[in-house]
């Protein structure tokens, strides 16, 4: 009989990991939008 | 640190030919970075002159590094570089919260052990401000906030055949 061994902590690892990448793919600083955002502010400042 | 290099500029360099209306700095480190002592203190003198070698080696500069503790900032480049009257400063300082991966894991830790306060992996909050202080960017890392991560994203991209899309006629 196939018994099917499960390693639980590996299997862990490879979501944290997945996560991980997720999290780090997904972020979206958008410097040039930031930028433009302190030309805004300067702007209300009357500079 | 091109934050410090334009208060440098402002206050003590003050070209004729230039009329400084305002300074804007992001996450730069006006009173110095704890990252910057600790590498001073632990990794030590025989060690960092090895260090700054290397680094020169892949081409990034380090003539600065010295002059970023907290000592140096607070008790020679401040009070030799007042801020100039006329000009009006703002800032913004940056907190992350790294993954794993991330590679401001361990300085982001230093730093949040010696100074206690959030940082972005080399700087923080209460050393960015500077003037008056217009905010926080939260999960933003400093190589984020000079648009490294998104050059090296782009590069990763273009190493697997995507080309940026680029409007321009």
């Amino acid at each position: 009989m196939d018994v099917l061994a499960i390693d639980w902590h590996y299997e862990a690892s490879c979501i944290q990991m997945k996560n991980d990448w997720i999290l780090l793919t997904m972020r979206r600083y958008n410097a040039v939008a930031f930028y433009l955002d302190i030309a805004d502010m300067l702007a209300k400042e009357g500079l | 640190m091109g934050g410090l290099d334009a208060r440098y500029m402002i206050s003590r360099l003050k070209p004729p030919n230039v009329d400084v209306k305002s300074l804007t700095t992001i996450a730069t480190p006006h009173r110095g970075s704890a990252f910057a002592d600790y590498m001073f203190t632990r990794i030590g003198p025989v060690y960092v002159p090895k260090l700054y070698k290397t680094l020169e080696y892949y081409g990034l500069d380090t003539g600065a590094f010295a002059q970023l503790t907290r000592q140096y900032m607070n008790e020679v480049f401040n009070p030799a570089t007042p801020d100039l009257d006329g000009v009006k400063y703002f800032s913004y300082g940056a907190n992350l919260a790294p993954t794993k991966w991330s590679i401001f894991l361990y300085s982001h830790a230093v730093i949040k052990e010696l100074e206690g306060v959030e940082n972005d992996g080399l700087v923080s909050v209460s050393s960015a401000k500077w003037g008056v202080y217009k905010g926080t960017l939260t999960g933003v890392s400093h190589l984020d906030l000079i648009n490294w991560t998104n050059r090296v994203k782009w590069m990763f991209w273009q190493l697997t055949g995507t080309t940026k899309q680029v409007a321009s006629r």
